[in-house]
């Protein structure tokens, strides 16, 4: 039977923290210092290509009717209103983020590509901000502020990141066994026993320094080995403090899933997941946790497309569950997780509005990097707020009647919304349509990467380009807090 | 177009040599990289054919036990959507931390060679071969073994991959205080342990 972890669930582990945590680990990185408020990063990437018609970036149902929009609602969407009075239309799989519309932030039109739809491409950038792969964001972000730069859970399509050799993919069943593991034989942990290396292991050291010093085959890896031991005593400390995991009191689920119930899956591995992370904050594991769940969003087929509403009102409940736990979860007496935590919930793109030579009810949808929804909260930014919007969003003789000369250009089918152009200086969607790209007139996703870079405090430097021309991704002001 | 001779014969060299050298032999048919972890499964194997017994490593993580979350941290290969990739074979603080429970647990398990009760000295079913070349260490504290003793158990845990100065560094350094004032079981499981991490037996050559 599926049970997620619970309201109470978390409670306990805020209160678990509450004994201990209110001066910071003495392992723990500058970020974590004494007296200096804690930052985490937890991004959730519902892998797949979630539609945003579909969720928070809908259409009215008169798009189905002129044969434009594959729309399994059958009805229309609702109004979304921001505190700032911005609006988008959310279907009604979106309900359940209404409980916590006040402390999120969507982005709509977010161009994550105007060259590559393919799944394992587009996840690169969503990490990495470069197709074929580079340095993540999140152990950019996370680097120093923990035993471990970054963790990662779930099944991860895009691979390269080639700043993630403190990192570590690791799911709950491996963490339980982790720190089972090793706190029961004592090698890990803080007492004086678990820091206490043997003279083998010091010897061994020793060989790996001399054999890093010499010019060998080995110079390079014995150096990484010598430095991941001397790590790993950090790490095996933090692994030893983790409490409150899913499971631990008994009350969460044996990690079976009924294969006839996946969206109930979804809920439990995404609930479990986010406790796991703020598990792993806690104990000063890491600072930086990417969960990446794969949901049946890849709607190719009629079939798996008529049944998006249900599966996207899963993301949704589970995305809504994510940032009740965030703010029901104590990391002291004064603040929440979601006042120490940065949110970051998305997919890798979009989806095409249909598909050519099919009836508009038996059509599918395919990949569309043109534009993008992203849900933003906690520290560092605005809540409550609704930046951004896609094309296609007006008809006109039943034909849209907002499409650019660069839409055109690059979606010569008609068959994808396409993220509107930008002020970034006013922080409001433009109404002109130009008639090329140009990065510089849209919401790119290095513009988010940078928004998140400066609400962690990370120097302009830091900053990605909107391509590799090195274009500045001006960063979007309206959410940053 | 010109032909150089000398690179036509230091290719064939090349490839003749790798089909006769056991450290090439092995990178190719492996597929990894040099100086990556060899992982799990090509420890299992030199660890079993040197101790003439199976060995598994996973279950010196925690021993008695089988922890099935950590089989990918000891190194493995992951279905990619292009093929398979190899995951947790870097050295990182996550696979040291693993490989170390490892080394620790498998010598301690070894010196039970050592253990006055006969009946305790061969939990691993270790050849006979094998069990001799531990039992080489098992020597009364304040002494060190004799070098023969030493090279039987280096070669056994590590075959021929390492230079002999390898050896010469490991077996000069068992002549320290802090290894020859401890006991015969925990001598030995400490000098293992050493071998057990040396990184001429822990890296793919």
């Amino acid at each position: 039977m599926d049970t997620p972890p619970s309201r109470r669930h978390f409670l306990r582990l805020g209160l678990g923290g509450l004994v201990g945590l209110t001066c910071a680990h003495p392992l723990l990185g500058p970020a974590m210092a004494a007296g200096t408020s804690p930052h985490f990063l937890l991004q959730i990437i519902f892998t797949g290509g979630l539609d945003a018609a579909n969720f928070l970036d809908a259409r009215p149902l008169a798009f189905k009717a002129a044969g434009l929009w594959q729309n399994p609602f059958n009805e229309d969407p609702r109004v979304w209103r921001g505190l700032d009075g911005n609006e988008t239309f959310v279907t009604r799989a979106a309900d359940p983020l209404q409980r916590v519309k006040d402390s999120i932030s969507v982005v709509n039109g977010v161009v994550m590509s105007t060259s590559f739809d393919g799944h394992e491409q587009n996840e690169n950038i969503w990490h990495t901000c470069d197709a074929f792969g580079g340095p993540a964001l999140a152990p950019q972000i996370g680097v120093g502020r923990g035993a471990l730069d970054w963790v990662q859970s779930g099944n991860f399509v895009g691979k390269s990141f080639t700043n993630s050799t403190n990192s570590t993919l690791l799911d709950l069943a491996t963490l339980r066994d982790l720190r089972t593991a090793f706190s029961k034989s004592g090698l890990i942990g803080t007492g004086r026993r678990a820091q206490m290396e043997g003279p083998g292991q010091l010897l061994a050291r020793e060989r790996m320094r001399a054999l890093a010093a010499g010019q060998g085959v080995f110079s390079k890896a014995s150096g990484a080995m010598e430095r991941g031991l001397v790590a790993s005593k950090v790490l095996g400390a933090a692994l030893a403090r983790v409490k409150g995991l899913p499971g631990d009191d008994g009350d969460g689920s044996d990690g079976t899933d009924d294969p006839a119930n996946p969206r109930e899956a979804l809920k439990r591995q995404c609930a479990e997941g986010v406790a796991m992370a703020l598990a792993l904050f806690r104990a000063g594991v890491t600072s930086a946790v990417t969960l990446s769940l794969y949901p049946s969003l890849d709607a190719h087929d009629a079939d798996t497309a008529r049944e998006q509403p249900k599966t996207v009102e899963a993301v949704a409940e589970a995305i809504a569950r994510a940032v009740e736990a965030l703010k029901e979860t104590s990391w002291d007496e004064h603040s929440s997780f979601l006042d120490c935590t940065t949110l970051v919930v998305g997919s890798e793109f979009s989806r095409t509005m249909r598909q050519i030579g099919t009836q508009i009810e038996e059509t599918g949808t395919d990949h569309n990097a043109l534009t993008n929804t992203v849900i933003l909260a906690g520290k560092g930014l605005q809540s409550g707020r609704v930046v951004g919007a896609s094309d296609a969003a007006t008809l006109r003789d039943g034909a849209f009647s907002d499409i650019s000369g660069a839409h055109g250009i690059l979606d010569p089918g008609g068959l994808k919304a396409m993220g509107r152009p930008f002020d970034f200086g006013a922080g409001r969607v433009r109404a002109d349509r130009p008639n090329t790209y140009s990065v510089r007139d849209h919401i790119t996703w290095p513009s988010v990467v940078n928004t998140l870079l400066d609400a962690f405090g990370l120097p302009a430097s830091a900053h990605r380009a909107a391509d590799r021309f090195g274009t500045p991704a001006p960063v979007l002001k309206p959410l940053l807090a | 177009m010109k032909i150089f001779p000398v690179n036509i014969i230091a290719t064939a060299l090349t490839i003749t040599i790798s089909f006769f050298t056991p450290a090439l032999a092995e990178t190719r048919a492996t597929g990894r990289e040099r100086g990556t972890l060899r992982g799990r499964e090509d420890m299992n194997a030199h660890l079993s054919e040197r101790l003439g017994t199976p060995v598994d490593v996973l279950t010196f993580v925690v021993p008695g036990s089988w922890p099935v979350g950590l089989e990918t941290l000891l190194g493995a290969i992951e279905a990619t959507s292009t093929g398979s990739d190899y995951v947790s074979v870097k050295p990182t603080a996550v696979t040291m931390l693993v490989w170390e429970k490892v080394a620790v647990n498998l010598s301690a398990a070894l010196a039970q060679a050592c253990d006055s009760d006969s009946r305790k000295r061969n939990p691993l079913l270790l050849s006979a071969g094998a069990l001799k070349s531990v039992t080489g260490l098992c020597r009364s504290r304040g002494n060190t073994p004799t070098q023969a003793a030493l090279e039987s158990a280096w070669l056994l845990l590590v075959g021929f991959r390492a230079p002999r100065s390898s050896f010469e560094s490991w077996a000069k350094a068992l002549a320290r205080p802090e290894f020859t004032e401890l006991g015969p079981k925990r001598f030995t499981t400490e000098a293992l342990t050493a071998v057990l991490l040396d990184p001429n037996v822990l890296l793919v050559n």
